[in-house]
């Protein structure tokens, strides 16, 4: 019996120990806000209007969003007047919103692919001349350049530490992900 | 008249004609008598008959000629013998013997009187040695002698004229012959031949030559006849098959060998014609010029038809095929198979020592479509070699030629023709060219589209000496081609390459006398030296030189095309001028050094839309590149830049003369320089940039600043209008400025005295510099500063007083505050009045986010005053993220107090929202509604 009970005890404090190891590792990313910032930084970007609060607010998803927010440990961060905006990032978005404008043809053409991690890369430039090409490589180049440091901007203005800038790109990648028009 | 013989005298003539025919008949009956009794004598005494037989066959065949035992019966015509020794001993011809333990063969005698044969049937020959040098042991026609021929014609007469071989065997046969420095031992010799049935021969053999080591075994050799064997007019119809041959040399080894052939032979004229010739090799190691790093080949030779007519050899449609192998050439191997080679025709001359192959079709090595030319005669060497899409460049891929992680594709072709004495030097000419070449690597960084090329070589190749002297001309003309971010338009820029060099085989040297790039219209390069080995580089020692080259162009497709999307300055950047360099490369094992200087001479560097030049620029700048090389030549190396001037707004048009040192991977200016700034100088330390070459570049230097005029300076930078801009000085040190990781950090401080007082900036530094997010970064701290000079005839109205506070953690992006950490507090100080003007109650209010406290019944009666005292002024202001945080530094009953008014006078400005947040876009319109409207709003 005793040692059934130490077992229980063990297993019971693991579960604990566990648990609150989810909730530090939540608390300490704040994903709600890192997503928000790169829907709002994307669709600026691309000049996509961003989407209805009203509308999302009546859909399922709009539902289940604040059902997630409600429960989720994030909420200490609900509380806080920060911003995902500073000269860096103001000037980073100038820029790649121009810079959007000349990638938009070969975006088009297919010639380039968002990657998981966040950053763009050259797909299929066969119907590219070499010129193309060059000219392509080095709008890529730049406007990986401009995401890495946009990406560690973020990271900054959230106070997320820069081991976790990954974790940042890998949240924009699903909203450079979406179609471009 | 006619006169008659008397008869007696005609009679006597009869008499002594009789007489004689008499006498000779009784002779010719007693030699009758007398042959018939020695033949009855010999017949019952054979042993009497043995040494005339062995005096016979020595006269026949000119040697010593011995038997034990000989008899022989009539009925049946039976002959043995035993103990046959035939032995040779006599000059000029070398020592050799025959021996046959036991011989035995029946006979029969056929054919008309005086015309008839012997046959010789059933002979068996056990155990004969034949023991010699090849040409002792074959018979040697001699013309017989007198007595030899009046024997052979009463032979011929009385008994045969010929004799035929019908039918026999040999039995355990061992022969042991030398041949050519070889001794050729052939055992257990079997043969058999019949009168219906065809010659069979079976043996097994072994040559060894000590001379060369050689080796050779067959254990198993049949030739199987299929026609009836004539003693007197050999010809040989049959098949040849040999097997588990092995050979074993210095240079060669065969493991196993199997050989397969009909085999014609006719003795008249000397001709072996071998056809459906198949022969397999497995196992065959080159062992001699490869250092045994071959690997084990196998290989098949099949031909319609060999003929060997002594010393002429003819193939006729042979094919001669190598599986695939691969050799060791260190990581990873190269394949060599499958080779095949098809010979429609080939003639060997063994005497002219001529070799003939007209039409070699073949592959190897990965090539197709390949045609071999081989015209080999007496001391000399013509070969041709040709070929037409022979996938060069796919096979240069699957041998590491060219790097694997390229695809290629071209219409190829080339001709290298070979000429030359046998032993050698040979002239070697080769064209290659290649049309549509298209390339491109797996990440597509790297692109070739529609190139043309066109290959020309000339050289001499010296086995003897191991050396190969080669002119080789390439030109690029057509096409395009991209690696990453530099593009080349080849059929605007060609590629032209032109090349002196000599190849040592033995020790992989490369001697390079002249290698020339020239990028037409762009940049051309020169390289001397020598590489060893010349294929995977472990030592090179080499000259790279650039001569006087205009360097617009080389900027212009190396630097400005390139990059100008990631650095749009470079687009508006106009250089001119020329360039050249020299530099020593130097490679040991794993260790480079390079060391040299490149020049730039009349040069000019302009940025028009900013307004700055550099002209008359004159550099010689000393380059030292290394990695692991503990001795170098100097200790340093020296040069300089001058410049005529340098115009770089605000700062005022000067010249620049600095004396650059250069080490290993560092670069150096070590007086200091003197940069004119507006207001003064800026004195620059020594600067020493170490790991030049490598991304974790650092720069360490010092900035000394010796009472810079503060109007002059901001005023120079826009800061202030000429007539606006606050008096003071600046003065300090910075030392060291540390470059590192795009991060420029300072330790020292730098004083402005302005206002009355004193503001010391410290921990200077940027961030991200030469990337797109460039931030500018610095503490200050400030003392006893006036605010009646700071306000008088501002916007922002008059206060007067004395501040003090700081300024922490400001950074600057893109010229706008980033963030910050403000605290502004007023002190008291003997005879300096506390007051404060409603238009600065108004604006302070209205910055904290508050609207004017003087509207209404307010402003009515503040409008009696133009200021009012006050105790303290405190305000503390942080900006990160865009928000502005703004508070009041005095705190009472719990109330937060921006301005605290003196006793019962004045206005106090109570920050009613601790958490006062205001974002950046916001602030920045009160500022420029302040900054316009002029002052205060009073209602």
């Amino acid at each position: 019996m005793k040692k059934e009970q130490i077992r229980l005890w063990t297993a019971a404090v693991v579960v604990t120990l566990t648990l609150l190891a989810c909730i530090t590792i939540n608390i300490y990313f704040p994903a709600e806000k890192v997503e928000s910032a790169a829907e709002d930084i994307v669709n600026d970007i691309r000049g996509n209007k961003p989407p209805q609060e009203d509308r999302q607010s009546g859909s399922l998803q709009g539902i289940l969003r604040k059902i997630d927010i409600s429960f989720s440990p994030a909420m200490a961060w609900a509380d806080e007047e920060t911003t995902v905006s500073n000269p860096t990032i103001r000037s980073l978005r100038e820029k790649m919103k121009t810079r959007f404008q000349a990638l938009t043809p070969y975006y088009r053409k297919g010639a380039l692919r968002e990657g998981d991690n966040g950053f763009l890369s050259v797909a299929d430039a066969g119907g590219l001349n070499l010129k193309e090409k060059r000219d392509l490589n080095g709008l890529v180049d730049a406007e990986n350049g401009d995401r890495r440091t946009l990406y560690a901007e973020v990271a900054k203005a959230l106070k997320i530490e820069s081991n976790q800038v990954g974790r940042i790109a890998e949240i924009f990648a699903k909203e450079w992900k979406k179609p471009v028009r | 008249m006619t006169i008659e013989k008397p008869w007696s005298e005609s009679h006597s003539h009869m008499r002594v004609i009789q007489k004689f025919f008499l006498i000779s008949g009784i002779f010719l009956c007693f030699a009758l008598i007398g042959l018939s009794g020695m033949g009855l004598y010999l017949y019952h005494h054979p042993d009497r008959i043995k040494p005339m037989i062995e005096r016979s066959l020595s006269g026949a065949v000119g040697a010593s000629c011995t038997m034990e035992t000989f008899s022989f019966s009539l009925h049946p015509m039976v002959v043995e013998a035993g103990g046959i020794s035939v032995k040779n001993r006599n000059e000029p011809k070398p020592a050799s013997s025959i021996v046959i333990p036991f011989i035995r063969t029946e006979m029969a005698i056929e054919g008309p009187w005086g015309g008839r044969t012997l046959i010789l049937k059933n002979m068996r020959i056990t155990g004969i040695v034949v023991d010699g040098a090849l040409p002792a042991i074959l018979p040697v026609k001699k013309a017989p002698s007198f007595s030899a021929r009046m024997v052979q014609g009463l032979v011929g007469l009385f008994f045969f004229r010929d004799i035929r071989f019908q039918s026999g065997e040999i039995l355990d046969g061992h022969i042991v012959t030398t041949w050519g420095g070889q001794t050729i031992q052939a055992h257990h010799i079997h043969a058999k031949v019949g009168a219906d049935e065809p010659l069979f021969v079976s043996f097994a053999m072994e040559v060894e030559n000590s001379f060369r080591h050689l080796h050779v075994t067959a254990p198993s050799v049949t030739l199987v006849g299929n026609n009836t064997f004539d003693v007197n007019d050999v010809k040989f119809n049959g098949a040849l098959k040999a097997t588990d041959i092995t050979l074993q040399d210095a240079e060669l080894g065969i493991q196993r060998m199997d050989v397969q052939s009909t085999v014609a032979y006719n003795h008249a004229h000397k001709q072996v014609t071998a056809e459906k010739v198949d022969v397999r090799i497995h196992g065959l190691a080159l062992m001699g010029k490869t250092d045994g790093r071959m690997p084990l080949i196998d290989l098949g030779l099949q031909a319609e038809r060999i003929s060997t007519r002594y010393p002429v050899i003819e193939i006729t449609n042979g094919t001669l095929q190598i599986p695939r192998a691969g050799v060791p050439r260190g990581t990873p191997d190269i394949p060599i198979g499958d080779i095949r080679f098809a010979i429609p025709d080939g003639r060997m001359d063994m005497e002219n020592r001529t070799l003939a192959l007209p039409k070699v079709r073949f592959e190897a090595f990965g090539l197709k479509n390949l045609l071999l030319a081989v015209d080999l005669k007496v001391g000399s060497i013509n070969l041709m070699l040709q070929g037409e899409k022979t996938a060069l460049l796919q096979a240069a891929v699957a041998h590491h030629l060219l790097p694997s992680n390229l695809n290629f594709s071209a219409g190829d072709s080339f001709r290298i023709e070979v000429a030359g004495p046998e032993g050698g030097p040979w002239q070697v000419r080769a064209n290659v060219s290649l049309t549509d070449l298209g390339f491109q690597n797996k990440d597509g960084s790297l692109v070739g589209e529609k190139i043309s090329l066109a290959t020309e070589a000339q050289g001499i190749v010296d086995l003897q000496h191991s050396r190969m002297t080669v002119v080789v001309d390439a030109k690029a003309d057509a096409g395009e081609a991209l690696y990453d971010r530099y593009y080349l338009n080849l059929a605007q820029n060609p590629l032209v390459v032109s090349c002196n060099g000599t190849y040592r085989f033995q020790q992989q040297f490369l001697q390079i006398s002249r290698l020339r790039f020239d990028l037409t219209d762009i940049l051309p390069f020169e390289i001397k030296g020598s590489l060893t080995p010349a294929m995977s580089i472990r030592d090179a020692d080499l000259t790279v030189s650039i001569p006087r080259t205009p360097v617009k162009p080389i900027f212009h497709y190396l630097l400005q095309e390139p990059y100008k999307t990631e650095k749009p300055f470079l687009a508006a950047m106009e250089t001119g001028g020329t360039v050249s360099a020299e530099w020593a490369v130097k490679k040991k094992e794993n260790a480079w050094r390079v060391m040299g200087r490149l020049g730039w001479r009349e040069g000019s560097l302009t940025m028009r839309d900013r307004g700055i030049s550099m002209t008359g620029i004159q550099l010689d700048l000393p380059v030292w590149y290394q990695t692991g090389f503990p001795e170098a030549p100097v200790d340093r190396l020296k040069g300089a830049c001058a410049v005529t001037s340098v115009v770089s707004p605000p700062l005022p048009e000067q010249p620049l003369k600095i004396v650059l040192d250069a080490g290993p991977n560092w670069i150096s200016v070590d007086s200091p320089t003197v940069i004119r700034v507006p207001g003064g100088d800026l004195r620059l330390g020594a600067v020493q940039v170490k790991n030049l070459f490598s991304s974790d570049v650092s720069v360490h230097t010092r900035l000394a600043f010796d009472e810079i005029n503060l109007g002059s300076l901001l005023s120079g930078f826009g800061a202030f209008p000429p007539d606006g801009a606050p008096e003071g000085h600046l003065t300090g040190i910075l030392d060291p400025v540390r470059y590192e990781k795009h991060t420029v950090t300072s330790q020292g401080e730098m004083a402005v005295t302005v206002f009355g007082g004193k503001i010391v900036l410290s921990d200077l530094g940027a961030s991200g510099i030469l990337t797109s997010a460039p931030v500018l970064t610095f503490n200050a701290g400030w003392d006893d500063l006036l605010l009646t000079e700071m306000t008088t005839d501002t916007t922002f109205g008059k206060i007067e007083g004395v501040l003090r506070g700081h300024i922490r953690d400001f950074e600057i992006a893109y010229g706008q505050p980033q963030r910050f950490d403000l605290l502004l507090e007023t002190v008291k100080k003997k005879g300096t009045p506390q007051t404060i003007s409603i238009a600065a109650i108004d604006n302070i209010t209205r910055i904290g986010g508050g609207q004017s406290p003087f509207m209404g019944f307010a402003g009515a009666v503040a409008s009696v005053f133009d200021k009012f005292p006050y105790e303290k002024i405190g305000i503390r202001a942080r900006l990160e993220n865009d928000m502005f945080i703004i508070n009041g530094t005095i705190r009472e009953d719990g109330v937060e107090y921006i301005v605290k008014r003196r006793g019962f006078s004045g206005v106090d400005i109570v920050n009613q929202n601790p958490d006062n947040r205001i974002n950046f876009k916001d602030m920045v319109k009160r500022i420029q509604r302040i900054a316009h409207k002029g002052g205060a709003v009073i209602q």
